[in-house]
């Protein structure tokens, strides 16, 4: 359906909730890892949005942790990668090979 | 506490995230703002964490908008909603006076329909209070209202099953005598002290009325509000068990009602409502609360079945209502409608003004539409994309509407003292107004001007976009303005027609000394006849001029069956009685001497003299001039016959219109006989007949001292209220009119200023031909006036429609005489031309070699 296309920035996300684990992964560490892993800021209303439309698209998942009191006893929603977005960085990161595949790492020139 | 995130911040968020994420976002917030608060201190931390918030709330926004909903062609998308900010900003002075005068119709229509419906349809504030009824007494044949009987008022208190509280009530004046002499009328509300259980209430001071003051012979007390105890007793703390005057009868305080009371008036104070003697009839209302689940069909089956102790005649039924009810009767009822009605007329005419304004700048965007068309853009994009700039003006608008509809009603319930139960707040079917208003609004504006302009051949709308679209706006601009015209002509019409019906109504034909006449009740039976009394007051010092009738200007008089009686005998040239089989008409008892007290001469024979009194006397009447108009069916009165409640009375003179009627102007049709009744009302005429309460007293006394004499009221201050509220929606049919006027006024200024800035080419190419200055004007004016005439005419048509025949609009206003509809359309024609001056000089003045450098 719609969702074979991923934007860049829901690859990201993508990646830094395969890399934190489904018991780590919540929007403000995706947020951290994105941001140690690139440099570059990742606002954390972007990663919400991108959550959000990723969880409709079928490619995660995500449950409410334990509630803690320095969030005020409200909990985290904690995010799984599902199979669907499994495959979607497959094919993601296959489209990217190939297209680099060929290319000087260097000139960026065959 | 302080740790927390912004109280704010929260709330958006929670408005905004969708649920299943607020939890999360919420904590994350929260978190962030505590370390932040660590670091930085609480000022930084609550800036930093309110941009953050605001962010994600403003990310949440977007997304809800643009993801959430489903993309379909000629859906509303993001970009779309942009863009027409985007072209909204480019013209601020348009998008300003379209918000204004979207926000001026919505905003009237909405406080028009906030007040409809509470006075119609509104919740009663206090506990129960939709099982709050009032139960009154009328008889059957003529549907007139009369008093419930004593008995079955207490058969309704011992009928347990179905009332969980049962009393009476019945508003009056009480004379308030200040130690200082000063007499000042007191609104005063009797009531059954069972009142205060039905509407509980807790007193600011002392205790609120209980039933042994009720009984008879107890001690006179009275409850006095806040208000009164503030304004004349200086809110003196000591005032429970003071003893105060009322109408000459001491009554001890025993406390104070707060400001807030909710009961069913608003009086200035409470007394007692004397349990009813047996077989009498009672002189208020029964109100009652149901009980749970009792159906008010029953309730009034059951009540019927109990009348009948009281002798009477006719046969008694008995109405139970809800507050409401009761108050917006028949009508008030159909007024209320028909304002309505007018209100959302007035939106429809802003609404067709706002269209005027975009149809004439989406026709000057026709060539760029052409190009999106020829470009591949389906109708329905262009529509929904003209549409999308109305629709944000309109939420603006509707936005902007509330809060001043809000601030009036606001307003209104902090002056509300008639009805204090009255709820003015927002609820769901004031919203459910507000927003189908807004989309009509829509819909007119927005919506039909975008078809409209969408509907044309793109190859044609490019040549003549390119040629500078020579012709103004056309056949439909054409069209808009005759409509325009003619809802205007219409709408100011009936407005003028019901404000001089109202006028009419409030201001009798005659003015009336109201200021100098002075009256107070009395119940005569057993007692000296009336004469005696106003003999004995005319001879007091001060005093012009004494009489007696039973009923006064504006108080509701008893209605009477009136036949004319069969024309034996008359003369050849008297008209035909063409009266219907039998009339009702008010029927006013009067000794000689009332009408000098009104101050109103006769229009033809003479008026009631003291030979009519005398008993054996020939029966005879006085009619009033609008009886003569709807009964007789005009031709001469005096010398006639006529059979009033089966007496046969020779009518011997004709008097203008007292305002005899209370509500319905078609109800006008009066008549006085000698007085005869027992139950009448004193009424004296001098300069300052306040001064002269105690000297009236005493004449009053000296002629029988057991005689007990009501509260002696100026004439201004009897049916006040009634002439008050017919005078508000008078003052309001010509407010809705003259913003009508206004707003169609402002838009033909922009029409006529529109058509000759898109015809300067024309213009100027014409007078470099050698054309004289009259022609051009008439080619820039002369459509427009040639439109303005049809409007006109079609609106006098129109007006003229809604006003004739049966239709609600027409109960009983006075016929709206040929020149109204002509003289409206007049004034608005020149109005309009008026505003036409300025474009059409501008006009004049282009200069040829600048009209086509133009291009």
């Amino acid at each position: 359906m719609g969702h074979r296309g991923l934007g860049e920035f829901e690859l990201l996300v993508l990646l830094a909730a395969a890399r934190l684990g489904p018991g780590e992964a919540h929007a403000v560490s995706i947020a951290r890892e994105i941001e140690e892993r690139t440099g570059r800021s990742a606002r954390r209303s972007a990663v919400y949005i991108t959550l959000q439309r990723l969880e409709q698209k079928g490619l995660v998942s995500s449950r409410l942790g334990d509630s803690r009191p320095e969030r005020g006893g409200k909990a985290r929603r904690l995010v799984a990668v599902e199979p669907d977005g499994t495959r979607a960085m497959h094919d993601a990161r296959s489209a990217y090979v190939s297209m680099w595949d060929g290319l000087d790492p260097v000139s960026w020139r065959p | 506490m302080s740790t927390s995130a912004p109280a704010w911040a929260r709330r958006v968020l929670r408005w905004v995230v969708p649920g299943e994420r607020v939890e999360d976002v919420l904590g994350d917030l929260e978190e962030a703002h505590a370390l932040r608060h660590a670091r930085l201190g609480r000022r930084s931390a609550w800036v930093r964490t309110s941009l953050e918030a605001a962010d994600v709330a403003f990310a949440f926004l977007r997304y809800r908008i643009r993801d959430a909903a489903p993309r379909a062609p000629g859906r509303l998308s993001w970009p779309e909603i942009a863009g027409a900010f985007r072209a909204l900003r480019t013209q601020p002075v348009l998008a300003f006076a379209a918000t204004l005068a979207l926000a001026t119709g919505i905003g009237i229509a909405t406080t028009g329909y906030g007040f409809v419906d509470s006075l119609l349809w509104g919740r009663v504030p206090w506990p129960g209070g939709d099982r709050f009824v009032l139960v009154t007494a009328y008889s059957e044949p003529d549907g007139e209202s009369t008093r419930l009987d004593a008995d079955t008022y207490r058969g309704m208190v011992r009928e347990t099953g179905f009332f969980e509280h049962v009393g009476l009530l019945d508003g009056t004046h009480l004379n308030l005598e200040h130690a200082s002499g000063e007499i000042e009328p007191l609104p005063v509300e009797r009531v059954s002290p069972s009142l205060f259980q039905a509407i509980p209430a807790r007193p600011v001071l002392g205790r609120l009325l209980l039933p042994p003051d009720a009984a008879a012979g107890a001690p006179p007390v009275v409850l006095l509000r806040e208000s009164l105890w503030e304004r004349r007793f200086e809110a003196d703390p000591a005032v429970v068990g003071r003893t105060v005057r009322l109408s000459g009868a001491a009554y001890t305080v025993v406390g104070v009602m707060p400001d807030a009371y909710p009961g069913p008036s608003a009086p200035e104070a409470w007394v007692p409502f004397p349990e009813p003697g047996p077989a009498t009839l009672v002189e208020g209302r029964a109100f009652a609360v149901l009980r749970t689940g009792v159906d008010r069909e029953a309730v009034r089956a059951r009540v019927e079945a109990m009348e009948g102790g009281a002798p009477r005649s006719g046969e008694v039924r008995v109405r139970v209502e809800r507050l409401h009810e009761a108050l917006v009767n028949g009508p008030f009822r159909l007024v209320l409608l028909a304002m309505l009605g007018v209100l959302v007329l007035l939106l429809l005419v802003v609404a067709a003004n706002v269209a005027n304004l975009f149809y004439a700048r989406a026709t000057a965007r026709s060539a760029e539409l052409a190009v999106r068309t020829a470009l591949g853009a389906s109708r329905a994009r262009l529509v929904t994309q003209l549409g999308v700039e109305v629709t944000l003006i309109a939420a603006l608008a509707a936005a902007a509407g509330l809060a001043a509809s809000q601030a009036t009603m606001g307003r209104v319930q902090e002056f509300n003292s008639a009805l204090p139960w009255l709820d003015f707040s927002l609820d769901a079917s004031k919203i459910g107004f507000l927003v189908g208003a807004t989309l009509l609004a829509v819909a007119v504006a927005g919506v039909w001007p975008a078809l409209r302009a969408t509907r044309r051949d793109p190859a044609m709308a490019l040549r003549r976009g390119s040629r500078g679209a020579a012709h103004g706006l056309g056949r439909a601009g054409a069209a808009m303005i005759v409509v325009q015209m003619a809802v205007s002509v219409a709408l100011i019409g009936v407005a003028t027609v019901f404000a001089r019906g109202f006028t009419a109504y409030a201001l009798p034909q005659v003015a009336l000394p109201r200021g100098e006449i002075m009256s107070g009740w009395v119940n005569g039976a057993g007692h000296p006849p009336a004469q005696a009394f106003v003999d004995a007051l005319a001879g007091v010092p001060g005093v012009a001029v004494a009489s007696a009738t039973t009923f006064l200007p504006r108080q509701d008089p008893e209605r009477v069956r009136v036949e004319p009686e069969e024309a034996t005998g008359s003369r050849e040239d008297r008209p035909a009685p063409t009266t219907r089989a039998h009339e009702t008409a008010a029927r006013v008892g009067v000794l000689p001497g009332y009408f000098d007290v009104l101050g109103a001469a006769p229009l033809a024979g003479r008026v009631i003299a003291p030979a009519d009194m005398e008993e054996g006397a020939a029966p005879v009447t006085v009619v009033n001039d609008a009886f003569v108009r709807d009964v007789l069916g005009g031709g001469e009165a005096v010398g006639r016959r006529i059979v009033v409640d089966g007496v046969s009375r020779e009518i011997v003179g004709v008097v203008p219109d007292l305002g005899i009627g209370l509500v319905d102007p078609t109800r006008a049709a009066g008549l006085y006989v000698p007085l005869t009744s027992d139950v009448y009302q004193l009424v004296v005429r001098a300069g300052d007949p306040l001064r002269l309460t105690g000297q009236v007293r005493s004449a009053v006394a000296a002629v029988d001292p057991s005689l007990s004499l009501g509260t002696l009221l100026p004439l201004e201050r009897i049916a006040e209220d009634n002439v008050k509220f017919m005078r508000g929606v008078s003052v309001l049919f010509a407010a809705v009119g003259a913003v009508a006027m206004l707003l169609s006024l402002v838009t033909l200024y922009a029409l006529t200023s529109y058509a000759v800035t898109r015809r300067t080419r024309e213009i100027g190419i014409r007078v470099a031909l050698g054309e004289g200055y009259l022609s051009v004007a008439r080619t820039v004016v002369g459509g427009t006036a040639l439109q303005l005439a049809a409007g006109a005419a079609l609106g006098s048509a129109l007006g003229w429609l809604a006003l004739r025949g049966e239709s609600f609009f027409t109960f009983g206003l006075p016929p709206a005489g040929p020149w109204t509809f002509p003289g409206v359309a007049l004034g608005l024609a020149l109005a309009a031309a008026a505003a036409s001056w300025k474009p059409v000089r501008r006009a004049l003045a282009i200069q040829p070699m600048e009209a086509l450098r133009q291009e």
